[in-house]
């Protein structure tokens, strides 16, 4: 399948900082492709650049098969861009704002007076059209942010952190949102540094930091890549020589016994808490509640840099 | 013409602005020219009438006839001689002179007369209300130097002889009559003050417009958003200096036909040269408060810095464009300074318009046209280098964001 967005060896220095050090990005028609990395690890830097916000040192960058440049306008129109903070004019209502982004890429009138009450349908803000944007919440600020850069209805959409400062009720309905314009047909780049959002909504996930890609897979393959699998928390009186016989245990990595909670991280399999439980019977202790986690990306992250995501 | 539109929007959500500046001031101008005026209407003289109050602690013949000069012509006020009743009398403006004698003052008096010392001093208090004071004590000090004079001249001339004299002296006046000027203003002059002082009018107001245009459309967030469209550089620039050029226009359009309107018998007066001539002369100076808010966008000003430049600047352009005191009646160091500014040669190029009848005349208005003009390039010079620098600010959206110059 041709590649919809492709970034080659991208090198891009804020003076004496390197931002981006030789960064790889391939994205295929109809993912949801997410970028995850802390503050600062260059992941608005490779959006403004893909999108020729940014020059750049070095490198080639690809989009729908054709170079991107500050001119490909054929290129920008089948884009659609979210920026990180909200965009709008605070002088013109939700309607004139999605209207005046729209115009941007669509000059026919019927046509754009259709997408925008699609747009404003979409994100729901039908009873909101006559308001000028400094009478909206947080949340619906952001909906009408999405609704200008989605309203052409583009094949390819950049969302840079739409969920920053959002309430949970509205981040839940933007990720709706960006997981129905899949379904619809678009493909989505989206950054964060929420690991949760970009598990749950992105098909393929790009972990950088420091401008470098570290690691690239789907959800499933990127936790592969940590030895630590599974972390179990059991609630229990554990006298220390069942400690003994758990740690020996072949697939426990570490198990530590504290104020009566026994956690046990394991290597990546089917029976982990079973065999744990299993001991624990022979040593008829009797345990109280029981949970397993499974690795995040931050663990990922932590396994990957040494250091947690969000540090 | 989506960029176009918008800004045309923008100026409707902040209407306001061109209400308050460009309408409302255009009238106050009016107004003032409207009541414009040189000439007096003729007649008797009469002299003012003051309030006055004497604190007498002396109680003798001098100071008795002193307060006999005041009783001719004011209306003597009753203050009682403390310390409240004084203050009061002051600071509520019941007096517009108030005097307090010294105990002892007529003898310090006469002996300073005759020794060749200086005289002692009263105590005086003028009103802040009026000026009347400051001429009434005029009147007293001229009194009493008369009687000094006398008792000088008269050394044997006893102290109520002097003041008797110099009553007799003073109560001598010149005759006046007031004459009728001839000089009269005309719908021209009051049209040409009206164009004067509509410097402050439109700078004030097309500063702000375009100002707040050229911030709101060149905020960084909305900008990198229109910059990932594919909406051409060019288009975008072209369409947003053409939303600041209608501003514009219509900032001059109405203002000098608002005038033109009102002082209609001007247009006669002044023939259709010299109409030509003045809303030439405006157009130029309004590039200049074009270019001045074009800095202030360019340089990311906010509403009320817009708000607070334009009106500062054009307070200061106005004045020394003699749009509110003549230039004539200010020193020559002050005049020469207006020469650095815009307002000085708008105000003559529309005062020479308005008169002018031969072509020697036509092209001092083109010459100071031409400054106009030339001010106004110097200001989008500025404004383009100092925009370009502030795009080059990470702050501004980084290197790519520096390659585009609003407005250009």
């Amino acid at each position: 399948m041709h590649d919809i967005v492709s970034v080659v060896d991208l090198v891009k220095r804020y003076g004496s900082a390197l931002a981006l050090d030789h960064f790889n990005m391939e994205i295929e028609r109809g993912e949801v492709f997410g970028l995850l990395g802390p503050n600062g690890s260059g992941k608005t830097t490779a959006i403004n650049c893909i999108l020729q916000l940014l020059t750049y040192d070095r490198g080639e960058i690809r989009l729908f098969g054709q170079p991107m440049t500050q001119t490909s306008y054929d290129l920008k129109r089948r884009i659609g861009v979210v920026p990180q903070n909200v965009a709008v004019f605070e002088e013109l209502t939700v309607r004139e704002n999605i209207d005046y982004f729209c115009g941007l890429y669509v000059s026919d009138s019927a046509s754009r007076k259709k997408l925008v009450r699609e747009a404003i349908e979409f994100v729901g803000l039908e009873d909101y059209e006559k308001a000028v944007p400094k009478k909206l919440s947080g949340g619906l600020l952001r909906r009408l942010n999405i609704a200008c850069g989605i309203a052409h209805k583009p094949e390819l959409v950049f969302f840079d952190e739409p969920t920053v400062a959002v309430d949970p009720q509205s981040r839940a309905s933007i990720l709706d949102g960006i997981k129905q314009m899949n379904a619809d047909g678009s493909t989505i780049v989206y950054t964060s540094h929420y690991m949760e959002e970009v598990e749950e909504i992105c098909t393929r996930i790009m972990i950088m930091d420091k401008g470098r890609t570290l690691a690239c897979g789907t959800n499933e393959e990127l936790k592969q890549l940590v030895a630590a699998g599974e972390k179990i928390i059991i609630e229990a009186d554990v006298p220390e020589a069942a400690l003994l016989r758990i740690r020996s245990l072949p697939h426990v990595l570490t198990a530590t016994y504290d104020d009566g909670s026994l956690s046990i991280t394991c290597e990546n399999g089917e029976h982990n808490v079973a065999d744990v439980l299993d001991e624990l019977t022979k040593a008829r202790i009797r345990p109280g509640r029981i949970w397993a986690e499974p690795p995040t990306l931050n663990d990922v992250f932590l396994e990957i840099t040494g250091r947690e995501l969000r540090d | 013409m989506q960029v176009f539109k918008c800004a045309m929007r923008i100026i409707r959500g902040n209407i306001a602005f061109p209400l308050i500046y460009i309408v409302g001031l255009s009238f106050m101008g009016l107004f003032m020219a409207m009541s414009f005026s040189f000439g007096n209407p003729g007649g008797d003289f009469e002299r003012p009438a003051y309030d006055f109050a004497v604190i007498d602690r002396d109680q003798s013949e001098l100071s008795a006839a002193v307060e006999d000069r005041l009783h001719a012509e004011g209306n003597a006020i009753a203050i009682e001689d403390n310390t409240r009743q004084i203050q009061d009398a002051v600071a509520k403006g019941q007096v517009d002179y108030l005097l307090i004698i010294p105990e002892g003052f007529e003898n310090a008096f006469v002996e300073a007369a005759r020794d060749g010392e200086e005289s002692p001093v009263m105590e005086t208090v003028f009103s802040f209300y009026s000026m009347e004071g400051e001429f009434v004590d005029q009147g007293v000090n001229g009194f009493l130097g008369m009687v000094r004079t006398l008792l000088v001249a008269k050394p044997d001339a006893s102290i109520a002889q002097a003041v008797e004299e110099a009553s007799t002296f003073a109560d001598e006046r010149a005759d006046v009559s007031v004459v009728e000027s001839s000089a009269s203003v005309s719908e021209a002059d009051r049209f040409v003050f009206y164009l004067q002082w509509s410097t402050y009018t439109l700078f004030a107001g097309i500063t702000v417009c375009v100002g707040l245009l050229v911030t709101t459309l060149g905020r960084v967030d909305v900008r990198r958003r229109n910059l990932s469209s594919p909406l051409s550089f060019v288009a975008y620039n072209v369409q947003l200096a053409a939303a600041c050029a209608v501003v514009t226009l219509v900032a001059w359009a109405w203002t000098f036909c608002l005038g033109l309107v009102v002082f209609s018998e001007a247009a006669a007066q002044i023939g259709p040269v010299g109409l030509v001539l003045c809303a030439l002369s405006m157009l130029a100076f309004c590039c200049v408060p074009l270019t001045f808010g074009l800095l202030l966008g360019q340089l990311g000003a906010s509403s009320i810095v817009c708000n607070a430049a334009g009106n500062i600047v054009g307070m200061v352009i106005s004045f020394f464009g003699g749009a509110w005191i003549s230039l004539d009646l200010l020193s020559p160091e002050v005049a020469t300074l207006a020469h650095g500014l815009p307002g000085y040669w708008y105000a003559t190029a529309c005062s020479i318009a308005a008169h002018a009848s031969d072509a020697a005349a036509f092209q001092t208005v083109f010459g100071h046209i031409g400054v106009l003009l030339l001010f106004a390039l110097a200001l989008a010079c500025v404004s383009l280098v100092a925009g370009r620098k502030r795009l080059q600010t990470s702050e501004a959206g980084g290197n790519r964001a520096a390659e585009i110059t609003v407005g250009a």
